[in-house]
């Protein structure tokens, strides 16, 4: 059984905020039109047989260690920090944050 | 001495002979990168100061009768993705074009202690996203064998410059066929290595799953000396395999094909392959044959059938991934805006060009909730299949035989727009990378338009130095790429 | 109405490595000029890979061993996406459906009563930056621009999930109290929520009167164990009060304001938070073998529990001794090598409570610092017990080896109680002193006044303080009457 899904207008605008980049209304039907396509192609994918198939994983020849707990210190900080677009003094700086668009809650803080 | 002309092998045989230094030859490539380039437009970014700065300690590491390395004083240049301390590394892109990363790249910095010389940095796709290099932030580069044509992409600029005989080595990356494809296009080799052959470190990443370093040549000898340089294990990626590889050089050198086992790919119309592309497969098969090795037909039908829906889950829903970073905090084009979302977006929206923005909506519109559980995870299921039905093909071969491309290299600004082809194309080009398989993309001829007519060879996984062999063995018999005839004078 | 409290905690622990889940930055952030503990991994420079710090998992199995979980051998890191400015590569690399430890369970005791928390799971996940607003009160609201720092970003975290099985504030303190506790046996995390290393997120909901669950609403901004109670008293009576005027609660997350007391809305769209997660791809699988999990096992210390159980069992103490001297590894492993060196457990366990306590607090030192070892401690208590010298002069032989770093030998001579007990012509020679400092005293006994023999027993006294306890009470007393005869 195929589920076919389609991409609509209203999922797209969540898209939209969610990728933090903008799309004028008059080309949203052409973005629709590839992400729809895209999706057609993919339908068949589902009717396969892989229910018994594992996710992908690689087939390493041989893993890496894990790396040890010893501190390294970068010498290349100050002169990264003269770059940044957006530096005050030891910190960057960004503008006044509208909390309750943006802010997740991950890091608990007080926001 | 027209140094463009000879190999890397040659070039450094030389200086270690002290038939010539490693400054004469930078000097005579720079310029004739600047007497082409303003035609061809592979090069973005040259750095003179410091390749003279570089070449001259490889001279003085001679001169002290010291080893210079593998590559010493082979000039070459690299994909303007691959991270250069303090020379700018654009992707192509308004994003980053003033950027200069902090750090080295493992494969420009193992590039160097094999003595190899760094001229600069070229076009491609931005962001890696594209087949053609027009889409990125600077003019398209144009194909050196004829310049009413697209020399492919994304790794583009690196395949013309090989072409063109600025370097007998560039290195470029492969996403879903961005080494293999523009060096079809351009008549050189290309190659994408195993996944986890070669150090990520340092290459500014499309997709985490796909994304591969790899050489593009003149012939299989250098391709095979620069894998011994590149393939090494690294710390400083968990991706990369920590295994002791064998001497690549070595496997190559041996070029026997007697014996061996070739497959080659049928199960697609070849209707809807250029005609010379289908002579070339079939001249290789040849060559194969009175080389005293078997050929046989194999089939690929749940890849052939499945990959290429699965490869845009995977690349698409990375790409969106990956691309977040760049919000103007940190680093890169920055726009100000009255809050921080304001910030993001402007940055974002003016530092992307049209296509990557687009790639990263239908990317996030695949990771959304709902479509996510209905179709990217399915595609994860059919990559093992597709990862599994290679490797039962090469339980029976040691290599198959298939095209890189249904095109011959494109008119400049031509869209393709025959979907069975543009279907094919990606079928062709994405699958070794969907199952980490190495993937040569072999020049074996010209038509008589002079156009480049290439063909894939695709090995069993970390197959690296057994399907090297086998390309070594064809090009003896089917001639190595020559470099294009330009002609001074502006676009 | 009474309906049933349902409780669930989110704990986050930072965990004690050296460096960051991904990279070799250090994580000694606190006090340190901002920006100094960053490279170009966790500052999401382009090219860039996470490196996994094979410590975080080893601490991360440890702890979910402490907390009776099955550990995991293959497990994944995956990508959580969102856009903040704490946020580099505005996805975090956590662990989604895919825990290292999954399962397990705390035993707590709250308000008398023992009770099993059970565990949903342990999971890995990297830190963010720290924001700073130059407002008034630091909080974000009303800040025209904003400060961000990274060397907080990446720095390892445990979250551990419980199930919803706490039905109280009082048990949701315990239970955080005894993650706390664990962590700091192990070694695993400080446990501090002062300073961050331990976060605490609260999910509470009244079920309704038929049984079934309420609403749930998430809890966050919780500072400290106070305001956990504070935090969950005030929202369970929030709740009651809605559902009792027929309000229908709304599934929200809501922020403690310590200062005032309340939660608050933070009127997010609920639904929207769509974090696209899926499988990172730029890290190998965690492998945390059956073997690698044993040797583990294996090297954990004593479990907080086990010890206090124990030393009731082995040492006679009572339930709230042996809770008080298994609260910090440390103090436990101090009182029972103070018992070993020869001194009575109960004792050892009177002295190390109350007067190294003591002197712990006046000196704002901890027992892994302090200078009296507990073997001189045992010796010293031990010569009480042998009646050597008496306990308050071995109070101050302690202050004395405290104070001015003398050694055992060279206290008890220091407060001239080598000699024993006080006796005979030395302790003649004390109480005429004391009888020539207390004139009108010993006029009393001498006139025979002193009927009830009160002036005796003071002047008793004096001698007993004099001779700091070492002196025989019946003999300072017949001494005293002898002369005032």
């Amino acid at each position: 059984m195929i589920k076919k899904m389609i991409m609509d207008k209203e999922r797209l605008r969540e898209v939209i905020g969610l990728s933090r980049i903008g799309l004028p209304e008059e080309e949203f039907d052409e973005v629709l039109g590839r992400v729809n396509a895209v999706l057609r192609m993919c339908d068949e994918m589902q009717e396969l047989e892989h229910e018994n198939v594992r996710p992908f994983e690689w087939d390493v020849k041989k893993a890496p260690s894990r790396r040890a707990d010893e501190p390294v210190k970068w010498d290349n900080r100050d002169v990264f920090l003269d770059q940044a677009p957006v530096r005050e003094g030891d910190f960057f700086r960004v503008p006044r944050i509208i909390s309750l668009e943006e802010d997740n809650g991950v890091s608990g803080e007080a926001k | 001495m027209d140094f463009y002309k000879l190999s890397a092998k040659q070039i450094a045989d030389g200086i270690r002979g002290k038939k010539w230094t490693a400054e004469e030859v930078l000097s005579a490539q720079l310029e004739r990168i600047k007497k082409f380039d303003k035609k061809i437009n592979s090069v973005v970014t040259l750095c003179e100061e410091k390749a003279h700065k570089d070449a001259h300690a490889v001279d003085e590491k001679i001169a002290r009768g010291e080893d210079a390395g593998l590559l010493a004083g082979v000039p070459y240049l690299t994909k303007d993705n691959f991270c250069t301390t303090g020379i700018k590394t654009t992707c192509g892109s308004k994003m980053l074009f003033e950027w200069k990363p902090p750090y080295d790249a493992t494969a420009v910095k193992l590039m160097h202690e094999a003595g190899a010389v760094l001229m600069g940095k070229t076009n491609m796709d931005e962001f890696a996203m594209g087949s053609t290099t027009e889409s990125s932030v600077f003019a398209p580069t144009l194909n050196p064998h004829d310049i009413t044509r697209v020399p492919g992409g994304s790794s583009g600029g690196s395949a013309a410059a090989v072409a063109a005989g600025y370097c007998p080595i560039a290195l470029g990356s492969d996403t879903g066929g961005s080494i293999r494809q523009p060096a079809a296009f351009c008549g050189v080799h290309g190659m994408k290595p195993s996944y986890g052959q070669v150090s990520r470190y340092g290459i500014v990443a499309y997709v985490s799953s796909l994304d591969q370093v790899g050489p593009i040549t003149r012939n299989i000898e250098d391709m095979s000396i620069a894998m011994d340089v590149l393939a090494k294990a690294d710390r400083n990626d968990s991706t990369c395999d920590a295994y002791e590889r064998p001497s690549f050089s070595g496997c190559a050198g041996n070029g026997e094909i007697k014996g061996k086992k070739i497959a080659v790919l049928t199960g697609f119309d070849k209707n809807s392959i250029d005609k010379p592309l289908v002579d070339a497969i079939d001249r290789t098969v040849k060559i194969c044959l009175d080389a005293g090795a078997e050929v046989v037909e194999a089939q690929l039908p749940i890849t052939m059938k499945h990959a290429v829906a699965c490869y845009y889950m995977v690349a698409l829903g990375d790409a969106s991934s990956k691309l977040a970073c760049y919000d103007g905090m940190r680093y890169g084009y920055h726009e100000d805006g009255k809050n921080l979302s304001e910030m993001y977006k402007k940055s974002r929206n003016s530092g992307f060009g049209k296509e990557v923005r687009r790639r990263i909506l239908i990317g996030t519109c695949i990771l959304t909730r709902g479509y996510y559980d209905n179709y990217y995870v399915p595609a994860t299921r059919v990559r093992q299949m597709i990862a599994d039905e290679y490797a039962e093909l090469f339980k029976h071969s040691d290599a198959l035989i298939c095209p890189i491309s249904p095109a011959l290299a494109y008119k400049k600004g031509l869209v393709e727009e025959d979907p069975v082809r543009i279907y094919l194309g990606d079928a062709f080009s994405t699958t070794p990378n969907l199952a980490g398989l190495p993937g040569i993309s072999l020049n074996v001829g010209f038509t008589p338009d002079g156009l480049p007519t290439n063909v894939q060879l695709v090995g069993p996984r970390f197959g690296d130095a057994q399907i090297l062999s086998i390309a070594s063995a064809i090009e003896k018999r089917a001639g190595s790429p020559r470099i294009a005839e330009l002609t001074e004078g502006g676009c | 109405m009474a309906r049933q409290i349902v409780i669930g905690l989110e704990i986050h622990l930072q965990l004690n490595t050296k460096t960051k889940l991904f990279c070799n930055c250090s994580t000694d952030y606190i006090g340190a000029t901002p920006n100094t503990n960053v490279c170009p991994i966790c500052l999401a420079v382009p090219g860039t890979l996470p490196l996994l710090n094979d410590h975080a998992v080893e601490l991360a199995v440890r702890m979910g061993l402490g907390l009776h979980c099955e550990i995991h051998n293959n497990t994944r890191f995956h990508r959580k996406h969102y856009f903040y400015a704490d946020l580099p590569k505005a996805y975090q690399i956590t662990q989604y459906e895919d825990a290292i430890a999954v399962g397990g369970y705390v035993d707590i005791i709250a308000n008398g009563k023992p009770k099993r928390v059970r565990l949903d799971h342990l999971h890995l996940e990297e830190d963010a930056g720290k924001l700073v607003h130059p407002t008034s009160d630091g909080r974000l609201s009303g800040a025209a621009y904003s400060l961000v720092d990274y060397n907080r970003g990446g720095i390892p975290l445990s979250e551990i999930v419980s199930e919803p099985d706490i039905n109280s504030p009082a048990e949701a303190v315990a239970y955080v109290m005894q993650i706390r506790q664990l962590a700091r046996y192990l070694e695993v995390s400080d446990g501090e929520m002062e300073n961050g290393s331990l976060r605490v997120d609260v999910n509470v909901s009244l079920s309704n009167p038929d049984g079934s669950l309420g609403t749930r609403v998430e809890i966050k901004n919780i500072n400290s164990l106070k305001s956990i109670e504070r935090a969950l008293e005030y929202e369970i009576s929030r709740q009651n009060r809605a559902l009792d005027d027929g309000e229908k609660l709304i599934m929200e997350t809501r922020l403690w304001d310590d200062a005032a007391g309340v939660t608050r809305s933070m009127r997010s769209k609920e639904g929207v938070r769509d974090y696209r997660y899926y499988l990172e791809m730029d890290l190998a699988p965690i492998e945390a073998k059956p073997d690698y999990v044993e040797k583990i096992r294996q090297s954990l210390p004593e479990m907080p529990w086990d010890k206090r159980d124990r030393f009731i069992e082995e040492y006679g103490l009572s339930l709230d001794e042996a809770v008080q001297l298994t609260e910090q590894r440390a103090m436990a492993d101090y009182f029972e090598a103070c018992v070993a060196a020869g001194a009575p457990a109960q004792k050892c366990a009177n002295w190390v409570m109350i007067e190294v306590q003591r002197i712990l607090h006046e000196h704002e030192t901890s027992i892994s610092d302090f200078s009296v070892n507990a073997e001189t401690l045992g010796q010293l208590i031990a010569k009480v017990e042998k009646r050597d010298i008496s306990n308050t002069q071995a109070k101050d032989i302690l202050t004395a080896m405290v104070e001015k770093g003398l050694t055992l030998e060279d206290a008890i001579k220091k407060c001239g109680a080598s000699g024993g007990r006080v006796t005979g012509a030395d302790l003649e020679e004390i109480v005429k002193r004391v009888i020539e400092s207390q004139p009108e005293a010993a006029e009393a006994v001498r006139s025979g006044q002193d009927k009830k023999g009160a002036k005796v027993k003071f002047l008793q006294g004096l001698v007993m303080r004099e001779t700091r306890g070492s002196a025989d009470p019946a003999e300072a007393a017949a001494i005293v009457q002898s002369i005032l005869k």
